[in-house]
C-alpha cells in the first residue's frame, strides 16, 4: 500500500495529478472495492456508462476503460488515492467479473512472455551473423567518435569563448549526429558540455575538463581491440553500447545477498525517463546500480521504496569498477522492511569526505568515465549558506549539493543542525543527495522529491 | 595558476591565437603527461585537459569552511505523529482548516513534525492571518529554520521568543516596522508610544501616518496627549488619523470639544400632552475656532449635501455615539428611527456611519442592521456584521442570507465575506445555525439557483471548516450529483468529503 505522496509521484504530469483530486468524491464512485490483489472501481464519467478502473496492487499497475491517453490516468491515481484517504468507501470486497478477467489475463500475458523469453534463449544464434552486426554497429561508433574529435578539435582552434552564445540547435544537432552513430554515450558527453558552458563563473575549465574526458573516450574507442578486456567494455557502454542481458548472464559476475535499497534517483532527457536505483549487499559489501528506461512517462514495472531489502542475486556488468547490474531471475515482488541494525544500509558509511571521497578514486582510477557515483557520508550536516546548500563533514570540509531549494529546505528541516547520514549520486565536485537517515534508524527519514534533470 | 585553468585560457582564446602553455608536473603524473604527442596542438590540449580533469575528479578534496553553523536547541515539546494528515492539510487545505490544524497541536502540547516546516513556514509566508497559530507550534526547530530564510523572517524572535529585534524597527521596510510596532504595542504599549513620539518629528508624512494608526492597537487614555499634538501635524492624513482615533476614546477632550459643538444644535421641547420632542438643527455659521478641531470649512466638489449639513456631518462623526443615547435618553434603534423625520437625515445618518465604522459599538451595529443603510457609505453590511460578536455575527448572516430573496447580494458573497471577516481562531457555527445555512444553501443549488456561482463552490469548502461536528453531515451527504443543476458542484463536494474527514482525524 503506497501513502498519498507516493501515489501522486507516479503521475504523469501535473495536471492528472491536480484532475485526480477532483475525483475523490465517493459519491463519483458508484462502485468500490478492494482485496489483497486488487482495487477497483466504477467512475462516473460524462458518459452514461461508467468507466471500470482496475489497479493491480504488486507493481503497481493500473488499468482503466476510459479513452485518455496519460498512464496511469486521473481514474487510476483517483482510486487509489481514495482507497488511501478513506478506505471505508470500499465495500465490496469480491472480485466483479470483469476485473478477475483483467488480472487472469495479464497473468496469462506475462507467462507467455516469460516461455517467449524462454524460447529465444534456446534458440542458438548465428555466430557468424551476430559477429558481422557487430563489427558493423563498431564501425559507425568509431566514425561517430572520429567526428566528435573533429569537432571539438575545431572549437578549441578557433577558441571556445563564443558558446556560450550558441543556439540551443549547436548542441542539439551535434548530439544527434552521434545518436545516428549509434553512440548515444557520446551524445550524452555533448549534452554534458552544453550544461558545462552555462554554468557561470569558472565555465571555460569546467567545458575544457568535459572535452579532454571526452577526447580520452574518443581515443580509446579507436584503440578498442588494445585495450584490456574489462576496460573494453567500460569504454564501449560509455560511449553508448551497453551489453545484452545474454552477455551480462554469460559473464556470470553473480552475488547472492539482500541488497538494502540505498536511494532512487529519476531524470527526464526528451520523455526518455531514466531511473536508477542504488543497492548495497547487506553480506557482500557491493554497491549495485539498476538502471531503467521508460518512454513518456514516469512508469516503471517494479517499484522500490528506500530502506526496504530485496534478497536476490544480481549479475554485475563485466568492468573494471563493476557497478551496474541486474536481476538474474524474476525480482521478488515483496520487498521486507530494514529492521536488522547491524546491516543496517549506512553501517558502511565513512564520516569525512577524505574517506568518503577515496573509494571515489579507487573507481575513477578503474574506470575514468564514470558519471556518478554511489556515496554515503554519515555525519554530514547540511549547511545553508550564500543562498546554497552545502553538506559539511565532521572536519569541516564542505561539499555543495545539487539539490531543489524545496528539498533542501526539508531536510535542513530534519537536521535542525544535526548530523545525519546521507546517501547520494557524487558528480564530481558535487552531491546530488537522495536519501537521509536520522540516528540508528534504519528508514530513511528523507527521500529526494524534485528531479533537478 | 592551476593547469587546467592555463589551458582553458588558450582554449578560450584558440590555440590559433594563444598556443597552450604545457604544464609541467613532477613524478607520475609529469611522466604521464610527458608520453602525449604534440603533433597535433589541439588534440594534444584535449588530451593533457583530459588526464588533468579527472586526475583532478579523482584527487578531489573539498576545503574547509570556516564558520560552524550553531545547530537547533534541542526540542521541548515533542512532534505531532500525525505527518500524512497534516501534511496533505499544509498541500492544499484552505486556510482555516490550517488554522485548525495549528491549533489542535497546540492545544495537544505538541509542535509540527519538522519535515513540514518549510511548508507551513511558506504558508505562513503567504498569509499574516496564519502567522499567530503558526508560531506557536513551530517550536525551537521551526524558530532556527526561519532564520535562516530572509523569506520567513516573520517568524523569527516573534510569537514564542520573548525578545523582539529593535533592529527590525531601526532598519526594516515600512511593512516590517508597522508589524513590529504592533507586535510591541501588544506586549508594551507606552514603549511603542514613545517609538511612535520620537518618529513623528523624524519620520516622512507616510511613516507618520502609518505609525499612528498603529496606535489603534490598545488604544488608551494615555495616548491622547500624543494624537492630540498630532492634530497640527503637517500631514492632513496624520491629522485625520489621529482625530478617528481620539474619537473612539469618549473620554477624551477632542470628542468631548467635538459634542460641544453640537450641543447648542440639538434642542429638547416638552409639548403638553406629546411628551419631549428632540430636533436637531445644522450649523447657520461656520465657527473658525473648529478649524483646530480639523472641521473644514469649504465642502469638497461634488459633495451632494449642502454646506450647513456638510458643517454637521463632520461634527457628528467626530461625536461618541454614546453621547446620543444620553442627551436623548433613545436607544441606537430609536435614534435610527428619529433620524428618519429630521431635515439633517443624510448628514446625520453619514455621520452616525463614520463614527460606528471607527467606534464599532454592537448595538450600533444591530441597528444599523436594522435599517437599509446608505449607498456608497463608509458602511456596509459586513463592516456590520465584523463588528459584532460570533453568536450575533452569525443569527445577522442566517437572516441576511434568508432575505436575500432579491438577490441583491450574491450567496457566495454573503457566505464568503461572512467568512472571511472571521478571524481564524474564531468558534464553529452554533448547531442550529449551521443546519439551516446548510439546508439553505443546498437548496438553493438544488434548484439550480446556484448554477452559474463560481465562487460558491470554493465559499462552501471554506464554509465546510466552520462547521461544529453535528453539522459534518449535512454538508456531506444528500448531494443528487447526477442532478444537472448539482454537477457542476462535484468537486466542491469532493473537497468537502475530505476537509471534513480531516478534521475529523484532527480531533481524534
Amino acid at each position: 500500500m503506497l501513502t498519498p505522496d507516493q501515489i501522486l509521484a507516479l503521475s504523469p504530469d501535473d495536471s492528472s495529478a491536480k484532475a485526480a483530486k477532483g475525483l475523490l468524491a465517493p459519491a463519483k464512485w458508484p462502485l468500490l472495492g478492494h482485496d489483497e490483489v486488487a482495487i477497483w472501481g466504477e467512475c462516473q464519467g460524462s458518459g452514461s456508462k461508467p468507466y471500470q478502473v482496475i489497479i493491480e496492487v504488486s507493481g503497481p499497475s493500473f488499468k482503466c476503460s476510459c479513452p485518455s491517453r496519460k498512464f496511469p490516468c486521473k481514474h487510476g491515481l483517483a482510486l487509489y488515492l481514495l482507497l488511501a484517504q478513506k478506505e471505508s468507501a470500499f465495500t465490496a470486497n469480491t472480485q466483479p467479473q470483469w476485473v478477475n478477467e483483467w488480472l487472469s489475463a495479464r497473468q496469462e500475458r506475462a507467462e507467455k512472455k516469460a516461455e517467449k523469453a524462454a524460447q529465444t534463449e534456446a534458440k542458438p544464434v548465428d555466430p557468424e551473423a551476430a559477429a558481422k552486426r557487430e563489427a558493423k554497429r563498431l564501425d559507425r561508433m568509431i566514425n561517430g567518435a572520429q567526428d566528435l574529435e573533429r569537432w571539438m578539435a575545431d572549437l578549441v582552434r578557433h577558441g571556445i569563448a563564443d558558446l556560450p552564445a550558441k543556439p540551443v540547435t549547436f548542441w542539439r544537432d551535434a548530439a544527434a549526429r552521434l545518436v545516428d552513430a549509434q553512440a548515444s554515450g557520446l551524445a550524452a558527453g555533448v549534452r554534458q558540455l552544453e550544461s558545462a558552458v552555462s554554468s557561470g563563473e569558472g565555465w571555460q575549465q569546467h567545458t575544457l575538463l568535459s572535452m579532454g574526458r571526452l577526447q580520452l573516450l574518443t581515443e580509446a574507442m579507436q584503440r578498442l581491440e588494445s585495450l584490456p578486456e574489462l576496460l573494453r567494455h567500460d569504454v564501449r557502454s560509455s560511449a553508448g553500447w551497453a551489453m545484452d542481458k545474454e552477455e551480462v548472464l554469460a559473464a556470470n559476475d553473480r552475488v547472492a545477498d539482500a541488497w538494502h535499497v540505498l536511494g532512487i534517483s529519476h531524470d527526464e532527457n526528451e520523455k526518455l525517463w531514466e531511473r536508477r536505483v542504488w543497492l548495497r549487499g547487506a553480506a557482500s559489501g557491493r554497491n549495485a546500480l539498476l538502471l531503467d528506461f521508460s518512454h513518456g512517462g514516469r512508469r516503471f514495472d517494479q517499484v522500490f521504496v528506500p530502506g526496504t531489502v530485496v534478497k536476490a542475486t544480481l549479475c554485475f556488468f563485466p568492468s573494471a569498477s563493476p557497478l551496474r547490474a541486474l536481476w538474474v531471475d524474476e525480482p521478488p515482488s515483496a520487498p521486507s522492511s530494514a529492521e536488522d541494525k547491524d546491516v543496517s544500509a549506512t553501517s558502511a558509511a565513512e564520516s569525512t569526505w577524505d574517506t568518503a571521497l577515496s573509494s571515489v578514486s579507487n573507481a575513477l582510477a578503474g574506470q575514468p568515465w564514470f558519471q556518478r557515483l554511489p556515496l554515503t557520508l554519515s555525519h554530514a550536516v547540511p549547511v545553508f549558506r550564500d543562498l546554497r546548500w552545502y553538506l559539511r563533514d565532521a572536519e569541516g570540509r564542505e561539499v555543495q549539493m545539487r539539490m531543489s531549494t524545496d528539498d533542501g529546505w526539508q531536510l535542513g528541516a530534519l537536521s535542525g543542525g544535526h548530523p545525519l547520514s546521507i546517501f547520494g549520486e557524487w558528480l564530481g565536485e558535487r552531491l546530488r543527495p537522495l536519501s537521509a537517515w536520522r540516528g540508528e534508524s534504519t528508514q530513511p527519514s528523507w527521500t529526494e522529491v524534485t528531479s533537478l534533470a | 595558476m592551476n593547469p587546467l585553468a592555463s589551458l582553458a585560457t588558450s582554449a578560450l582564446l584558440g590555440t590559433e591565437r594563444r598556443p597552450p602553455d604545457w604544464p609541467l608536473l613532477e613524478g607520475a603524473h609529469g611522466a604521464l603527461l610527458g608520453r602525449i604527442p604534440r603533433e597535433s596542438v589541439e588534440k594534444a590540449l584535449l588530451q593533457t585537459a583530459g588526464v588533468l580533469g579527472t586526475c583532478q575528479l579523482a584527487g578531489f578534496l573539498p576545503a574547509k569552511a570556516e564558520k560552524i553553523p550553531a545547530p537547533a536547541a534541542d526540542d521541548v515539546l515533542p512532534e505531532d505523529p500525525r505527518v500524512d494528515l497534516l501534511s496533505s492539510i499544509l498541500t492544499d487545505g484552505p486556510e482555516r482548516l490550517q488554522a485548525e490544524a495549528f491549533i489542535k497541536i497546540a492545544a495537544a502540547d505538541r509542535q509540527l513534525p519538522h519535515r513540514l516546516l518549510p511548508r507551513a513556514l511558506e504558508c505562513g509566508r503567504r498569509s499574516v492571518a496564519l502567522r499567530p497559530s503558526l508560531l506557536r507550534v513551530l517550536g525551537r526547530r521551526g524558530e532556527w529554520l526561519a532564520a535562516q530564510n530572509d523569506s520567513w523572517a516573520y517568524a523569527v524572535g516573534g510569537g514564542s521568543t520573548e525578545d523582539l529585534s529593535d533592529d527590525v524597527w531601526q532598519h526594516g521596510s515600512l511593512d516590517q516596522r508597522r508589524l513590529y510596532l504592533v507586535a510591541l504595542r501588544e506586549r508594551d504599549a507606552a514603549k511603542a508610544r514613545e517609538l511612535v513620539r520620537e518618529a513623528m518629528s523624524t519620520e516622512g508624512a507616510k511613516e507618520r501616518t502609518a505609525f499612528i494608526e498603529c496606535l489603534a492597537t490598545g488604544l488608551t487614555i494615555d495616548d491622547q496627549d500624543l494624537l492630540e499634538a498630532t492634530l497640527t501635524d503637517k500631514s492632513k492624513e496624520a491629522r485625520q488619523t489621529a482625530a478617528r482615533l481620539l474619537s473612539t476614546l469618549p473620554d477624551s477632550r477632542y470628542p468631548q470639544r467635538m459634542a460641544g459643538h453640537l450641543a447648542p444644535l440639538l434642542k429638547s421641547e416638552k409639548k403638553f400632552l406629546r411628551g419631549t420632542t428632540i430636533t436637531l438643527e445644522a450649523p447657520a455659521a461656520f465657527d473658525a475656532a473648529w478649524k483646530a478641531d480639523l472641521i473644514e470649512e469649504a465642502k469638497p466638489k461634488g459633495l451632494s449635501m449642502g454646506e450647513r449639513a456638510w458643517w454637521l456631518f463632520q461634527i457628528v462623526r467626530g461625536v461618541p455615539l454614546s453621547w446620543w443615547e444620553a442627551q436623548t435618553g433613545m436607544n441606537p434603534a430609536e435614534c435610527l428611527a428619529w433620524v428618519q423625520k429630521s431635515d439633517w437625515k443624510d448628514a446625520l445618518l453619514q455621520g452616525w456611519a463614520e463614527a460606528q465604522a471607527a467606534q464599532r459599538r454592537v448595538e450600533w451595529a444591530e441597528a444599523f442592521l436594522g435599517i437599509s443603510l446608505p449607498p456608497n457609505g463608509p458602511l456596509t453590511v459586513f463592516d456590520l456584521l465584523d463588528t459584532l460578536p460570533p453568536a450575533l455575527r452569525e443569527t445577522h448572516f442566517l437572516k441576511l442570507l434568508t432575505d436575500n430573496d432579491a438577490k441583491m447580494i450574491a450567496h457566495s458573497t454573503l457566505v464568503d465575506r461572512f467568512i472571511k471577516g472571521l478571524p481564524l481562531d474564531a468558534p464553529m457555527l452554533s448547531p442550529a445555525v449551521a443546519a439551516k445555512v446548510v439546508k439553505l444553501l443546498k437548496l438553493r443549488i438544488h434548484n439550480g439557483e446556484s448554477r452559474y456561482d463560481w465562487q460558491l463552490r470554493q465559499s462552501l469548502v471554506e464554509l465546510a471548516c466552520l462547521l461544529p461536528a453535528a453539522a459534518f453531515d449535512d454538508l456531506a451527504n444528500g448531494w443528487d450529483l447526477a442532478k444537472e443543476e448539482v454537477q457542476p458542484f462535484a468537486e466542491a463536494v469532493a473537497r468537502i468529503g475530505i476537509v471534513l474527514d480531516q478534521r475529523k482525524q484532527l480531533t481524534t
